[in-house]
């Protein structure tokens, strides 16, 4: 391979990608960072503000708590999304009856467009109009109703829990593929062993699957701090934006106040708090392996 | 091998040319509007805040659809139409590129940062060639003066207040309201109403800020008009005497149970179509929703502008008929003769009397003024509208809510809602007012 | 017996499974033939009739045929060019020797990065960038699709050719290959399981896309499908039936697609995201 891996065949099969990549995210990116130092309507001409909204930012009560509720949702989707669709994976490479339909389906909501999704999903935990708190009346138990969404608790929960809807499916299609990563005969070695299913899992499929579940969890780590659709169509950020995310309130502060600068310095922060979690991540895994 | 080699190559040259063909081919269909139409006409935009303008802005609609007919062969009008929030996006990136629309809507709190960019004509050229369209407007088009002149021009006249179902009002013993029911009448009125399980005042809050009208009368009797100006310049603060007692008032309503348990997730839409069910027994508006409660709810409507203040120093006969947003002309049109002549037909036809008549057939209020313009007997809402209208009150030059921009006008918006959701005091949410100001100077 | 005991309860499991995921589902196929006023006042109830005036309305209000061709059109392009791009790029970056190993490393990284954007950052700039460029319309999309593709498909594709061993590269070497021959004769035909992987993934993400269709497309007859739904919300009125009966249609599509491709994900997804 040596020989062939000559400087200009490098730059050559490289420059289509990072020309284009350059040019269409990393520049537009840069564009974003700079009208964060400024004051910018969107029109006309931008005025240099210095770090100023990067202190109004810090000052914010609504910055934090958006931060607050894509914390919740971030360590509930990942603790929910990286255990259960491990789990479901598991039962699903088993060899059942009509497990490829149980498959497709499952796969299936990752297919809907986001804000079809939130649209569905209102129908479903509006405290009026959805089914939830509809049915819990029918029972009888109209004490356990909840403004799932629009109350100040449960807002974030609920963003979580349709995330985790939108994102299992195509989860559970990437640990399945691993573990079929997984060469039978070390699993044979390990049931003549008379290994029970739980060490097996522990001491075997886990250990085995490292790389697979870090990409499942960079995936759902930057995911999260994509989340927006769906907040949108259910609560609009609202009450009085107790439930936005991150996102939610730069798009409203960038567009619905028109304070493109102020936006722009919100979505660098999220940008920036995305990078350093997924780095973490993979700076910990890291130590953990050698 | 050679000869597969071969095919191989041509192939791809085949598909890079087809590719190429394509790309180029529509490049020049998708590129600027072309001033010449099909027929040697001269084609202007038109760039509308919704969609589907034959279905969401009927009249408007109409009124084009007349212009065109008349003028056919030489001008013509093409609506760039998308969805209020991408239209906002689309015609701030147009402007950057100078490739905004020859006539377009704007947001009034965003059209003052368009003129002061120098984007938009100065129509004072035009209202002083047809000082018959000037006279028509009655002085509404001075809510869109500065310093660069006439910017903008009425898209329509906005009359704003509560409508109600005279049947629901029956059916639980209440007298309609008048133009002299009082807040404290009004509480009474809710308190008869949620005994009944009717929602007694229909509103929805999410990605809804702007459905707020029927309050914008709320501010107008609490001295919004009188003291925006001082607030605005930085003598006083939105955390005043007036204001707090105003937004306590809405903290009151809230408190006696006047709006639906999940308005923090319906949309004004969905609130509307609990006032339309009949769910409801009160919906804050404008005429624009009178064509939907005709066929809904019929002859059983009624308006009404809202209580007045026993408490309040501020004169209580105050109507609202107010300008909507602005229409404007890009400041390009001026560069092209034959362009200009084209906008400004367009103009004059559509503040003419005949676009008016059409207006009024569309249960929508025009922004000008002609006499003998009146509703059909079936146009119920409308007629109700112009019943209460009759005592002939005046109106402030502005509503409300659109005399700040867009910042300060969505910070008022979460503070409104914030009381009504109680989310916030009437103090915590004129501060929040406040610091919003202070951080768009 | 214990054997037959734990496959039921896996059956049990499975199909629980299936069911929570699917509900919405069905339910968002019912509301769409409810009425509007039906969705508002009686959401739990069954339809009254089977009412596919909703499907009716979508049908006349929206030019399918223009949406669908637009939508082909810019995914075609897209998805064409990413494809090939990212695994040339990915190519070097897996297969080949750098002296300097941290090079490639931080230019994966790199790459990487873009996963972290959310796309309505990119919205403002890249019009200008698009405008500077003269890319209008339709073709507007075409780059800024292929941009937001590179991370994904480089996440997948080079972890997938990193696990492929290193003596097929020496062996078609010694053969006499050279670097064409190589990838396109030896190492394609080994990537195709996750190229399709990509395609499909792709090819979803283009036909859902909304931020950048609704700010790059001004002329109605560029619209893609995404944009249809505008189409039945307006400044003061919304037609919730009409929305999510233009939504299933554009679902449709979607999950014959998918149906075709399905098996290729599973296998692609074997053969390419495990590696990370």
């Amino acid at each position: 391979m040596y020989w062939l891996s000559k400087k200009r065949y490098k730059i050559g099969l490289l420059i289509p990608t990072l020309l284009v990549y350059s040019v269409f995210i990393v520049l537009p990116i840069i564009i974003a960072v700079g009208y964060s130092f400024t004051r910018y309507s969107g029109i006309g001409k931008a005025k240099f503000l210095g770090i100023a909204n990067y202190v109004r930012l810090f000052k914010d009560k609504l910055f934090w708590i958006s931060f607050k509720n894509t914390m919740i949702i971030f360590v509930l989707a990942f603790v929910l999304l990286l255990t259960l669709s491990f789990l479901i994976a598991l039962l699903l490479n088993h060899h059942l009856r009509a497990v490829d339909v149980s498959k497709a389906l499952i796969f299936s909501p990752a297919i809907i467009a986001p804000i079809i999704v939130g649209i569905i999903w209102v129908y479903i935990l509006d405290p009026n109009i959805g089914i939830i708190n509809n049915i819990l009346d029918a029972l009888g138990a109209s004490g356990l109703k909840q403004k799932w969404i629009g109350g100040e608790f449960w807002s974030p929960y609920s963003i979580a829990i349709i995330y985790f809807w939108q994102q299992l499916g195509y989860l559970v299609t990437i640990f399945i593929a691993g573990l079929k990563m997984i060469p039978n005969d070390v699993l044979e070695a390990v049931k003549i062993d008379g290994a029970t299913g739980f060490q097996e899992v522990r001491y075997v499929i886990i250990p085995m699957m490292k790389s697979t579940i870090s990409t499942v969890a960079v995936l759902i780590i930057t995911g999260v701090f994509k989340i927006f659709e769906i907040v949108q169509q259910t609560t609009g950020g609202g009450p009085n934006h107790l439930s936005e995310t991150l996102v939610t309130y730069s798009y409203s502060m960038t567009f619905t106040s028109s304070d493109y600068g102020y936006g722009m310095s919100l979505a660098t922060v999220t940008f920036l708090l995305s990078l350093i979690i997924t780095g973490v991540y993979s700076f910990l895994t890291r130590e953990k392996e050698r | 091998m050679n000869s597969k080699r071969l095919k191989k190559w041509c192939s791809v040259a085949m598909v890079s040319m087809v590719v190429v063909g394509t790309l180029s081919g529509c490049g020049s269909s998708g590129k600027e509007s072309s001033k010449e139409g099909d027929g040697g006409e001269v084609v202007i935009n038109f760039g509308i805040h919704v969609a589907n303008p034959k279905e969401q802005e009927s009249v408007t609609y109409n009124i084009v659809q007349a212009f065109n007919e008349k003028n056919a062969g030489k001008y013509k009008v093409e609506f760039q139409a998308a969805d209020t929030e991408s239209h906002s996006k689309n015609m701030k990136l147009a402007a950057s590129d100078n490739t905004l629309p020859e006539i377009f809507w704007l947001d009034a709190s965003e059209a003052p940062k368009y003129s002061n960019a120098g984007v938009l004509l100065d129509l004072n050229d035009f209202l002083n060639e047809n000082t018959e369209i000037k006279a028509a407007l009655g002085g509404m088009e001075s809510a869109f003066t500065d310093d660069n002149g006439q910017y903008g021009l009425p898209y329509q006249c906005n009359v704003q207040g509560i409508f109600y179902n005279k049947e629901l009002f029956d059916k639980v013993g209440v007298a309609y309201p008048t133009d002299e029911t009082t807040y404290e009448d009004m509480l009474g009125m809710l308190a008869k109403f949620k005994e009944n399980g009717i929602t007694p005042l229909s509103i929805g809050s999410k990605n809804s800020g702007f459905a707020m009208w029927e309050f914008n009368e709320t501010l107008a009797r609490y001295g919004w008009e009188e003291n925006i100006d001082s607030i605005l310049a930085g003598d006083k603060k939105f955390n005043n005497e007036d204001l707090v007692t105003c937004f306590e008032k809405l903290k009151g309503l809230a408190e006696a149970g006047a709006f639906p348990e999940n308005m923090a997730t319906i949309e004004y839409f969905d609130a509307k179509q609990l006032f339309n069910e009949g769910k409801a027994a009160m919906f804050g508006t404008g005429q624009w929703d009178c064509a939907e409660f005709d066929k809904n709810i019929g002859e059983k409507i009624g308006f009404w502008w809202g209580p007045t203040f026993t408490d309040s120093d501020y004169d209580q006969e105050v109507a609202m008929k107010v300008p909507s947003a602005p229409i404007v002309v890009n400041a390009e049109v001026a560069e092209d003769e034959e362009v200009q002549e084209a906008v400004f037909e367009f103009l004059k036809f559509y503040y003419s009397k005949e676009a008016a008549e059409l207006s009024y057939e569309g249960s929508i209020f025009p922004a000008t003024n002609y006499e003998g313009m009146s509703a059909t007997d079936t146009q119920y809402a409308m007629n109700a509208m112009l019943d209460t209208l009759a005592s002939g009150w005046d109106s402030p030059s502005t509503a409300p809510d659109l005399t700040v921009t867009s910042a300060v006008q969505e910070a008022l918006y979460n503070s409104l809602f914030g009381v009504m959701q109680e989310t916030y005091t009437p103090e915590e949410a004129l501060d929040l007012m406040d610091e919003a100001l202070e951080n768009s100077k | 017996m214990v054997n037959n005991k734990k496959k039921t309860t896996m059956y049990i499991g499975m199909i629980l499974i299936t069911l929570l995921v699917v509900f919405p589902f069905i339910w968002m196929v019912i509301l769409s033939l409810k009425t509007n006023s039906e969705i508002m006042s009686s959401p739990l109830s069954l339809p009254k009739s089977l009412n596919f005036d909703n499907y009716k309305n979508a049908l006349e209000t929206l030019d399918y045929l223009r949406l669908y061709s637009n939508t082909f059109f810019v995914c075609i392009i897209s998805v064409v060019v990413e494809v090939i791009i990212t695994f040339l790029s990915s190519f070097v970056l897996s297969r080949m020797v750098f002296q300097n190993k941290k090079i490639p490393k931080f230019i994966y990284e790199f790459l990487i990065m873009g996963l972290s954007i959310s796309p309505f950052i990119l919205l403002f700039p890249v019009y200008k960038i698009n405008v500077a460029m003269g890319l209008r319309g339709k073709l507007a999309l075409i780059f800024p699709y292929i941009a937001t593709s590179i991370s994904f498909n480089t996440l997948l594709l080079v972890g997938y050719l990193k696990s492929l061993p290193t003596e097929i590269d020496e062996a078609a070497v010694i053969d006499g290959c050279n670097i064409w021959n190589l990838m396109l004769k030896v190492i394609l035909p080994m990537t195709k399981p996750v190229i399709a992987t990509i395609v499909i993934f792709n090819v979803l993400y283009i036909w859902n896309e909304f931020p950048f269709a609704s700010v790059m497309l001004r002329d109605v007859s560029d619209y893609t499908l995404s944009m249809g739904a505008s189409f039945f919300k307006g400044n003061y009125t919304v037609d919730y039936g009409g929305i999510v009966a233009s939504s299933i249609m554009i679902i449709i599509p979607e999950l014959i697609f998918y149906g075709i491709f399905q098996k290729n994900i599973v296998e692609g997804m074997t053969a390419g995201a495990v590696k990370g």
